[in-house]
């Protein structure tokens, strides 16, 4: 419940126009930190849904897959360089900013990362990766402006950080594939989501 | 199993039919593509506002009705794309022949930052890209309601960058006769833009 409370707060929080201004203003604020924030407020946000609607979560995700399945969609979507932009002109676009990232993005990584069979684990986790790698290779390497709304100085710093957060990643990857991680919790698919 | 597999495939296409509309069918993926193709689709019909030029002259758009326009927006503090693009316009401006053609086509360089490109500033950036001030002209918008109206309908938006400088979408617009935009030209390609102007022309002179 406590979680729920402080998710719902990132969210109302951030969704002040104060906020918006100001986390709008610079691209890096706006893609890796109001988007990862509302993310983080989607991850606190899920255990109160798990408990409150257990049967839709058994239901329509029974072993992960099809939730990470939006999960990764929905993170392509925001990396597009038209969805940045968007999202400043059209108010729509804004709202489905502050609805998909914590509900079909953070929910549903939250529920699926401990149903995952290890293998598709490793799978979704490397396509996650990937999506960053290759934004951030175009980010940094393209000459022109992607996005009309920021500066091409601000695009490249945004690479880079795309590519930081892809390679970390990727070493997760690493960590939960050859490390033995039941040594560290009694039952490694029950408390597994801990980083993501 | 076989009900999980139909239920990821239908997620799957939901997936792809979303990121579909969203790129327009994945042909745009970034908003100037978008806006380019809107400007193709629905051409603006350029407003007739007061223009002032390099030569001190202030007259309306329509001084040029009955001419191709071949336009861009530029500022002259600018130290990136403006140079590189009023240079890829005067290869075009050199390349064609404008003895022919004087008469059907004119040049246009307008300014956006009307604070300080003033006449004389204008007139000075004129000369080093061998601007006569007549088939070729660099204008300023006095009146800003108008500049924004323009910049507006023509989607070319302006960042402020640092105190002195900006950031902008840069394109040729190219304007029929009778004002209404014919076609975006991309300002790295001269040798293109040479040949659709003097497609263009060639019919206009048969």
């Amino acid at each position: 419940m406590r979680q729920f409370i402080y998710g719902m707060a990132i969210i109302l929080i951030f969704a002040t126009p104060f906020m918006r201004t100001l986390f709008e203003s610079y691209m890096f604020l706006h893609m890796h930190m109001q988007m990862m924030l509302l993310f983080i407020a989607g991850l606190l946000m899920a255990p109160l849904l798990q408990q409150k609607f257990p049967n839709f979560f058994e239901k329509f995700n029974k072993n992960g897959v099809p939730f990470m399945i939006i999960f990764v969609t929905i993170i392509i979507y925001w990396m597009l360089p038209r969805a940045m932009d968007e999202a400043l002109e059209l108010w729509y676009v804004e709202l489905f900013k502050f609805v998909s990232i914590p509900l079909l993005a953070g929910v549903t990584l939250r529920d699926s990362f401990r149903k995952l069979q290890p293998f598709a684990r490793f799978i979704f986790m490397v396509i996650t990766a990937l999506t960053f790698g290759i934004t951030g290779v175009l980010y940094t390497s393209s000459e022109s402006q992607l996005c009309n709304a920021y500066l091409l100085a601000d695009q490249i710093s945004v690479g880079i950080g795309q590519l930081a957060i892809g390679v970390v990643i990727l070493a997760f990857v690493f960590l939960i594939t050859f490390t033995d991680q039941s040594q560290y919790y009694k039952n490694p698919y029950d408390d597994a989501e801990g980083s993501s | 199993m076989k009900k999980e597999w139909i239920y990821r495939t239908f997620l799957i296409a939901i997936a792809l039919l979303f990121l579909w509309v969203a790129t327009d069918g994945y042909t745009t993926f970034t908003i100037e593509e978008k806006r380019l193709n809107e400007l193709r689709e629905s051409p603006p019909q350029i407003p007739n506002i007061t223009v002032q030029d390099n030569k001190d002259r202030t007259y309306h758009f329509d001084e040029f009705e009955g001419k191709y326009m071949f336009m861009t927006f530029i500022y002259t503090n600018c130290s990136t794309a403006c140079p590189q693009m009023e240079a890829s316009m005067q290869e075009v401006f050199e390349r064609l022949d404008m003895d022919k053609y004087e008469d059907d086509i004119v040049f246009l360089s307008v300014s956006f930052d009307t604070e300080r490109d003033t006449v004389e500033v204008l007139d000075r950036y004129a000369n080093y890209f061998n601007v006569d001030g007549d088939s070729w002209r660099m204008l300023r918008v006095p009146d800003d309601n108008e500049l924004e109206n323009l910049l507006d309908m023509y989607g070319v938006t302006v960042i402020p960058e640092g105190s002195s400088d900006f950031q902008h979408n840069t394109s040729f617009y190219l304007i029929k006769p009778d004002g209404q935009l014919l076609d975006t030209l991309n300002y790295r390609e001269p040798d293109v833009a040479v040949e659709v102007l003097e497609d263009l022309l060639e019919v206009g002179e048969s």
